[in-house]
């Protein structure tokens, strides 16, 4: 069975850490495809446009911030069912307990070692590409 | 049977009758008096018969009196218009009711009259205590604070007092027994006197139906009602067991004031907790960052030396040096940021025409690269710190050159104007502007819109300091969202002018 890469929506603001995230997929020996945008607006662009299997996202951006793009996500038909990981700096339970509110599945705080992001993407792969079962709707293209 | 003589019978009912008989002649000169007005008047009959009948009246105002009424032939049926004070042989006094009847004679001529006195001192005594005690109540009502006020089963007003007069409001002047509890609060709505109940409203209408339903079936809970000129009034409707409705108003305007501003602080506490919190959060979030990012870069430099691979070593420890330089400056923004007190101590009077100048001064290269043009309008004097406003000004002014348009060359226009509490100083310009949608967030302290910072480069303090600046001079600061060229703030600094110093 030939199967097309999965495709991630990354949305971070910060260059260093778009690289440190695109860095350690890549040191995954698994394909997975990272279309890179660093604020909420450009997010839903491309959400319009095609088809994602997850959002790996960071809650402070620029201009409208995470929550309401997590929020315009689930509000929309297309996309409610994406699953959503929010990876960022804040640990702050009142944070986390918004983003579960606003609609994400998982929640990881940012890495600050090079051996905890290849953690992190190997347990993404692990977990999300790997074992889970996609809700109903999810599990073929568009 | 012996012969009924009726002379006697008549004597025996004059002897023994009981209220006090008098019989004068033409010339008031007592001629006979019955065993009970001896005994009323405390004479012997010798000391009695055949004086003026003048001495059984207490002064000579009572007699005069007496005269009057006999002249005019008052209705001696009514005790009010034929009472007198008597007196009696040892100085007492007494009330009496007097019924007279005349003697004439063939010819029409009067030959004495007959006069009945019936003491109705007890009487007098228990009218004039009910009148007493009934002064006292009204004294007592007109002198309380509350509104109080009785209804009939008819809802119509019995009687009330001042304060419910007033408390009326415009249909205080229409009060009278016999008016509705409805029509009073109909009158009382026309003349505007409820602020929930304007006239010719829907919810008016409803506000005024739950009143009378309170009025008409009182569930015992007093309810408090908003009066016109902001007062507040405690209304209790009482029903009471013959059918009437008492109602007592009291106002509750400075109870009522206090407990709403008790809820504005409480407001207002908890929106700056929410500040603190979202400033916490924040600031972590901007320290942190570089931190993570010194600490994977010098890891990575430590993965090169060990794997002999130099192709990243040299932007990587670039990286390292530039994750140092923002940390820094975010520790410098946010020691700028903190050292603003909440409200400055020291006032002098500023000229905000020098503090523009002196800060185009400073902003001058920068300006000339941009090729940027002023346009300063007449700008007043305020009260203030001259450094603070300085930097604010600054800030505005150099975001207006930094976020500026790439088609057109800058253009910042900064106007002031006074009026009578309040200095407004504008900055706009022909810039890339902000989106409505962030015209609180702009003000946060490292709220940036623009993700890149070597584009628009800063750490995202600017407005933030610059709002704080305009709140420690008891000020504030927007962003003008119906403006669409470019970004317009408006500062708004209080006058605070004083003459002496």
């Amino acid at each position: 069975m030939v199967s097309t890469p999965k495709r991630l929506l990354l949305v971070e603001d910060d260059a260093h850490d778009a690289r440190f995230v695109m860095r350690a997929f890549a040191q995954v020996d698994h394909a997975i495809e990272i279309i890179l945008v660093t604020d909420a607006d450009q997010a839903v662009e491309q959400l319009g446009h095609g088809h994602f299997d997850y959002i790996l996202m960071d809650i402070k951006l620029p201009g409208s911030d995470g929550i309401e793009l997590l929020r315009r996500v689930r509000k929309s038909r297309a996309t409610a069912l994406i699953p959503i990981i929010v990876l960022t700096s804040s640990i702050n339970p009142a944070d986390v307990l918004h983003c579960y509110g606003a609609g994400a599945n998982a929640y990881v705080a940012k890495p600050s070692t090079v051996g905890e992001y290849r953690h992190f993407a190997e347990a993404f792969i692990r977990f999300w590409v790997e074992s889970a079962i996609l809700p109903p709707g999810m599990s073929t293209r568009r | 049977m012996a012969a009924f003589d009726e002379e006697l019978v008549f004597k025996a009912l004059y002897e023994t009758f009981p209220d006090p008989v008098i019989i004068i002649d033409a010339e008031r000169i007592i001629r006979s008096a019955n065993n009970a007005a001896l005994v009323q008047f405390g004479y012997p009959a010798e000391d009695f018969i055949g004086r003026s009948v003048r001495l059984i009246y207490a002064n000579d105002a009572e007699y005069d009196k007496r005269l009057k009424n006999r002249a005019a032939r008052v209705d001696e049926t009514a005790p009010r218009s034929s009472n007198y004070l008597y007196v009696r042989r040892d100085g007492s006094t007494f009330s009496g009711h007097l019924r007279t009847t005349p003697l004439i004679d063939d010819q029409g001529e009067e030959l004495a009259l007959i006069g009945i006195i019936r003491d109705i001192s007890d009487l007098t005594e228990a009218v004039g205590e009910r009148e007493k005690a009934s002064r006292m109540l009204n004294a007592a009502l007109e002198a309380m604070p509350e509104g109080f006020a009785i209804f009939d089963r008819h809802e119509r007003l019995v009687v009330y007092n001042k304060a419910y007069q007033a408390i009326c409001g415009p249909a205080g002047p229409a009060l009278k027994p016999g008016i509705t509890a409805e029509e009073i609060l109909l009158l009382a709505r026309q003349g505007g006197h409820y602020p929930d109940a304007i006239p010719g409203t829907r919810e008016g209408d409803e506000w005024i139906a739950s009143r009378l339903r309170d009025f008409r079936h009182p569930d015992g809970k007093p309810k408090i009602y908003r009066y016109a000129d902001d007062r507040w009034l405690r209304v209790e409707n009482i029903r009471t067991k013959d059918g009437n409705t008492v109602v007592a108003r009291i106002d509750v305007t400075d109870l009522k004031r206090a407990e709403l501003a008790l809820e504005r602080q409480r407001q207002e506490l908890e929106h700056k907790n929410e500040a603190l919190d979202q400033f916490t959060a924040t600031v972590s979030h901007d320290l942190k960052a570089p931190l993570r990012h010194i600490s994977m870069f010098s890891e990575m430099i430590e993965d090169d030396i060990k794997t002999g691979d130099p192709s990243e070593l040299a932007d990587n420890a670039r990286h390292l040096r530039d994750s140092v330089r923002r940390m820094n400056r975010v520790v410098d923004s946010l020691l700028d940021y903190a050292q603003i007190a909440h409200r400055i101590t020291d006032w002098t009077e500023v000229k905000l025409g020098d503090v523009v100048s002196e800060t185009l001064t400073i902003l001058a290269s920068d300006a000339r690269e941009a090729n940027a043009t002023f346009e300063v309008g007449a700008l007043p004097d305020v009260e203030g710190d001259p450094e603070l406003l300085r930097r604010l000004v600054q800030n505005l002014v150099g975001n207006a050159i930094k976020y500026r348009h790439a088609d057109r060359p800058p253009v910042i226009r900064i106007d002031g104007s006074v009026s009578d509490h309040t200095v407004e100083l504008t900055v706009e310009d022909n810039g890339i502007g902000i989106d409505p949608r962030f015209a609180t967030r702009i003000f946060e302290v490292f709220q940036r819109l623009h993700r890149d910072e070597t584009v628009y480069g800063g750490t995202g303090i600017g407005l933030a300091l610059a709002k704080r600046i305009a709140e420690s001079h008891d000020g504030s600061i927007c962003l003008d969202t119906t403006f669409r060229e470019g970004a317009r703030f408006i500062v708004l600094l209080p006058r605070r002018l004083r003459k002496a110093k």
